[in-house]
């Protein structure tokens, strides 16, 4: 689902992405000097802070390092006003549309307990100006924009396919009712409609904003997926009323208490011999320090404070703690992206 | 190796900015990079639809004189880049 912009947006946007792909050529300049100079990754320390601190030190008289950060800070602070810009000059002729994409099968309602909470409300994530939720059209914006001409481009990758290969890792080839945590614009979900087409597709995320994207997802492709906004730690849905809980890149935005909580609640809303397919970013321990090192700096700087504490969690030890069995967690790639965590509520 | 002699009617030395700033600076630095792309994307567009047309657009525009309407849009147009500018050296904090 495209978004046609004017020229000033659509040349706001292609600078971001050639600023982001400088700074990233340029990230891998400065650590193939590092490396070249001896400072091989298996030297770096273990713990993180101490390696920013060697890492650093080492590049305290590095121009390039200097220019990367300095282009890495303007993509991280810019690159949503960017795409917010290039959405303000067109909004005029595309609102009526975009809102009568929200009618269809697909439905979308906030759950009556829902309360934002600080670890969503206080935090402007990917440094997005005002917050998530900022922008009455913050959906549209990130997936039409940001996504699909931005990130897209900065990560170039098989999104659909690394969703679809996740949800191939399930034992069974059909499912009656899924459930999704963090369905947020609506990406996996379609994934999990094209994957198990018969399944009945429940989807719950905080915010309401991406929801409102992911209903015109649904409702564009024909789907009668049932949307909440609400936490994926308190539906208080049934108990034992699904036969798949899952989610994919979702757990880096939270914190570890509320990755533990997930997998409880996943727990209580399976029907015996239900399974939890959780997906997210690498694990810092399977990756090499520099390549750690590199997600980790990518987190500070880029508005993802949760990142680096569910990099380092073990999601096996956390779904066998919630009760799961037969749990197995593992990359799908090399790199460990997109790492796995697949278990089954007992008999 | 030694400048030139001071005159009298220079400034005493000064350094403008303090080094909290230089951040500031390459971001404005950057930001105006920006436009310039922008600029430099649309004018492209333009002179290859001019070029479908049949104008020869950069001739046209060195035999351009604004009149007074387009002026003070030119006027307008400035103002927002130098705002852009003083908004990355926080000329309003």
């Amino acid at each position: 689902m495209d978004l046609n912009l004017a020229q000033r947006g659509r040349a706001l946007v292609d600078w971001e992405v050639a600023a982001r792909q400088t700074a990233s050529a340029l990230h891998a300049k400065v650590v193939a000097s590092l490396i070249q100079q001896g400072l091989t990754a298996d030297k770096l320390p273990d713990d993180m802070e101490e390696r920013y601190s060697v890492i650093e030190g080492a590049l305290a008289d590095s121009a390039t390092y200097r220019a990367r950060s300095l282009l890495g800070e303007w993509c991280a602070k810019n690159h949503g006003l960017a795409a917010q810009e290039a959405f303000e000059e067109v909004r005029d002729g595309v609102v009526a549309d975009l809102d009568a994409q929200r009618e269809g099968p697909t439905s979308l309602e906030v759950l009556p307990h829902f309360e934002p909470p600080p670890y969503f409300s206080k935090v402007w994530f990917h440094r997005t100006e005002g917050g998530w939720d900022a922008g009455d059209y913050n959906g549209a914006v990130h997936s039409r924009i940001i996504q699909a001409r931005y990130l897209s481009k900065c990560f170039p990758g098989d999104a659909v396919g690394d969703r679809r290969r996740t949800l191939g890792q399930v034992p069974a080839r059909s499912y009656r009712r899924i459930l999704e945590f963090g369905a947020a614009s609506g990406q996996f979900t379609s994934a999990i409609s094209d994957v198990f087409p018969e399944a009945e597709v429940w989807g719950v995320d905080p915010s309401l904003r991406m929801l409102e994207e992911a209903q015109r997802v649904g409702n564009a492709a024909g789907h009668a997926w049932r949307l909440f906004v609400g936490l994926g730690e308190d539906t208080r849905f049934e108990s034992g009323s699904f036969d798949m809980v899952t989610a994919f890149a979702v757990h880096h935005e939270l914190p570890p208490r509320i990755i533990k909580a997930w997998f409880d609640e996943a727990y209580r809303l399976l029907a015996p011999g239900g399974v939890v397919l959780f997906a997210d970013v690498p694990r810092y321990a399977n990756l090499d320090k520099y390549a750690s090192w590199a997600f980790d700096w990518v987190a500070r700087y880029h508005g993802e404070p949760y990142w680096r504490a569910s990099a380092m969690m073990d999601f096996g030890e956390a779904a066998r703690e919630s009760g799961f069995v037969e749990v197995e967690a593992r990359g799908l790639t090399a790199y460990d992206y997109p790492h796995i965590v697949m278990g089954q509520k007992p008999q | 190796m030694s400048g030139p002699d001071r005159l009298i009617s220079d400034p005493p030395p000064r350094q403008i900015l303090n080094p909290a700033q230089i951040d500031h600076v390459a971001e404005a630095v950057i930001g105006l990079a920006r436009e310039l792309w922008v600029l430099t994307d649309r004018f492209t567009i333009m002179e290859k639809v001019m070029a479908e047309r049949g104008i020869d657009l950069a001739a046209e525009i060195d035999a351009y004189a604004p009149d007074a309407t387009v002026q003070a849009e030119l006027d307008a147009k400035r103002a927002r880049l130098m705002r852009t500018v003083l908004t990355a050296l926080r000329a309003d904090s």
